[in-house]
């Protein structure tokens, strides 16, 4: 016999299936585009999740993985959806609200969650599941469904691929737990950065009660219960005339007093029908520097006091770099690589906490006397450039000392 | 990147070669992070190009029910990790014979009580024809492998993959299944595009066009799964 009919046969007889077979019944392809749609502008990136070797149908990936990517360049690897597109929330920026112009509500059961999640995992289209929602009827009952769809994937299928559920507003601390013993990470969307801002957002939503009680409830049960990628939120950009200064400060207490995992942001973007559809839109560009201001704060674990001098006066930040910004206001003179520390390196535009590594095992061995050489390790010449003082020469330019 | 990952990517790119090797081997986890001599840069990018194609296989290789027991895929991948990505998943889907090749080779995985079985082939079809026969199945897919494999590989042919490759539905046992899920997918592809977020890096910027080929995937590559049949 053959390797390849051994195999075969053993497969074969394999009783094993947690998957099942595929459904093969037609969907309403209406209901999974609208549904879908509904969630284009939810955020949720990795599907990476640290935790234990569990016996079942797959794991999720420490380093998590990109199926797909959109036209746009957005990575595409969960099963992103609502289970209803049905809210009496009145979110000023929302399709879905009750003030918008009406559409047709749609919304799914668990066994139809379940089995979708199921035939798209099966095919690798998909590494796990985003699931949010309006809030239907009534936030209990709809929290209910969605955490039936979970259970249904992880105890009837075995189903140990990623989970993102979201915790709707208002849900009772039971439901969060039942949602946290389920999921890899939860969320609430706080949409602004404070009671005033949301005030102005959605009225019908109280932000202290509504949000941040909720997030407080999955931090305090989060002691007791493994939660592997944690708890992350969302706020919209340039709904209400928020500045980033705002929202900044909001990151922090998000990051340093509830204990999440990231925070992510949205720029605000007009859609026919809302309340807001005569706003101005937010301009891209202010998500990504909100994300680097992020970036400097999570990973290079900068102070609050120096990221300030990223932004303006009036508290916003400027369409650049705002490591530049920063290290203008830190270096006082260009840094030599042969003797600056980890924390000196890594505020050097161009230079991130891997080349910052590289840079400190190359010294033990040589001393660094060319610009090329810390571009083999690599650092990015012309951003450092002016910043460092290499082999006795620094590179001082106008970008370095301009405004 | 430790030691032994290290040789098994190196061992496993396409450029590989004694010296190499034997290079690799005298370098410590910091020598290959912090060095500058050209040969070692060479080295941490060679075992990174691999670490990278089976990170993109593993993700974008799409897998097609034949009867219930076997899920096959397309790939054509540059360095030698055919096994690499079929083990994956393998263990995923334990009990289930993952068969993933091209038109002339095929890597087949099954992960059954805790244990891996390999079998390199031949081409995809082939290989699936022979387990049809074990398996009392019908095969009607491949063929069109088959017949690429002859004709050379895709790289030097230049044939774009879309025409030649496997469809799911073309595997007569699960007739339906397969396409049902294909159009579910292409819709809700489609509907989590946001084109004003697009910020000049498309589809095609992230993925190089021999891995989007490798994968063959179709409403990522605009292509959706409409068929000239749709069209008259």
């Amino acid at each position: 016999m053959t390797t390849l009919e051994k195999m075969a046969r053993l497969a074969a007889g394999s009783s094993f299936d947690s998957v099942g077979p595929a459904s093969g019944r037609a969907l309403d392809l209406a209901k999974v585009e609208a549904l879908g749609r509904g969630t284009k502008y939810d955020l949720c990136t990795s599907s990476a999740a640290r935790r234990e070797r569990e016996e079942g149908l797959a794991s999720a990936l420490r380093g998590g993985l990109c199926h797909s990517f959109t036209g746009s360049g957005r990575c595409v690897s969960l099963f992103k959806t609502l289970y209803t597109n049905a809210c009496p929330h009145d979110c000023g920026y929302c399709p879905n609200a009750s003030t918008s112009a009406k559409k047709k509500t749609f919304a799914y059961s668990p066994e139809e969650i379940a089995r979708i999640t199921l035939d798209l995992y099966q095919e690798n289209r998909i590494e796990g599941l985003f699931l949010s929602s309006g809030i239907g009827r009534d936030e209990n009952e709809t929290m209910e469904e969605m955490i039936e769809a979970v259970r249904l994937l992880r105890t009837a299928h075995h189903f140990r691929g990623y989970v993102h559920l979201k915790i709707l507003p208002g849900s009772s601390k039971e439901h969060v737990r039942q949602a946290m013993e389920l999921s890899d990470r939860v969320s609430v969307n706080l949409e602004g950065p404070s009671a005033a801002r949301m005030a102005e957002l959605c009225p019908s939503k109280e932000y202290e009660n509504d949000i941040l009680a909720r997030q407080r409830y999955i931090r305090d049960l989060s002691r007791d219960l493994a939660l592997p990628a944690g708890q992350t939120t969302q706020m919209v950009v340039g709904a209400a005339g928020e500045t980033d200064r705002e929202i900044f400060d909001r990151m922090l207490l998000e990051y340093d007093v509830l204990n999440l995992k990231r925070v992510y942001f949205s720029t605000f973007t007009p859609l026919a029908g809302t309340a807001f559809e005569d706003r101005k839109k937010a301009p891209a560009w202010r998500e990504h520097r909100l994300y680097q201001i992020d970036w400097l704060r999570r990973v290079y674990k900068l102070e609050e006091g120096e990221i300030a001098a990223a932004f303006d006066d009036d508290g916003f930040l400027r369409n650049s770099d705002p490591k530049v910004a920063i290290a203008r206001a830190s270096f006082e003179e260009p840094i030599d690589p042969n003797g600056a520390s980890f924390a000196e390196l890594i505020r050097v535009p161009g230079i991130g906490p891997k080349t910052a590594r590289r840079i400190l095992l190359l010294r033990k061995n040589s001393r660094i006397e060319r610009m090329g050489d810390l571009a083999k390790l690599g650092v990015a010449p012309r951003r450092a450039g002016p910043f460092l003082q290499v082999g006795g020469k620094s590179a001082t330019t106008l970008d370095r000392w301009g405004a | 990147m430790r030691t032994g990952e290290l040789l098994r990517r190196l061992a496993a790119h396409r450029d590989s070669n004694h010296r190499l090797m034997a290079r690799a081997r005298t370098l410590s986890p910091e020598e290959v992070e912090g060095s500058t001599d050209p040969e070692v840069l060479r080295i941490r990018r060679m075992a990174l190009a691999v670490r990278g194609e089976v990170c993109r296989m593993r993700g974008l290789v799409r897998l097609a029910p034949l009867g219930d027991r076997v899920l096959w895929g397309r790939i054509s991948p540059h360095h030698d990790v055919g096994f690499e990505v079929a083990d994956f998943s393998a263990r995923r889907f334990p009990g289930k014979l993952i068969v993933l090749g091209d038109g002339r080779r095929s890597w087949s995985s099954l992960y059954s009580e805790g244990a891996l079985l390999h079998q390199e082939g031949g081409g995809l079809a082939a290989t699936l024809a022979e387990i049809s026969g074990i398996m009392d199945l019908s095969a009607q897919g491949g063929e069109e492998e088959e017949e690429e494999g002859r004709q050379g590989s895709e790289e030097k042919g230049g044939k774009d993959q879309a025409e030649t490759k496997v469809e799911p539905q073309h595997i007569g046992a699960e007739e339906g299944a397969g396409t049902a899920a294909a159009d579910l997918w292409t819709v809700y592809y489609q509907s989590q595009d946001v084109p004003r977020k697009a910020g000049g890096r498309r589809y095609g910027g992230r993925i190089s066009r021999r891995a989007l080929r490798s994968a063959g995937l179709d409403a990522e590559k605009g292509g959706g799964s409409a068929k000239l049949q749709d069209f008259i």
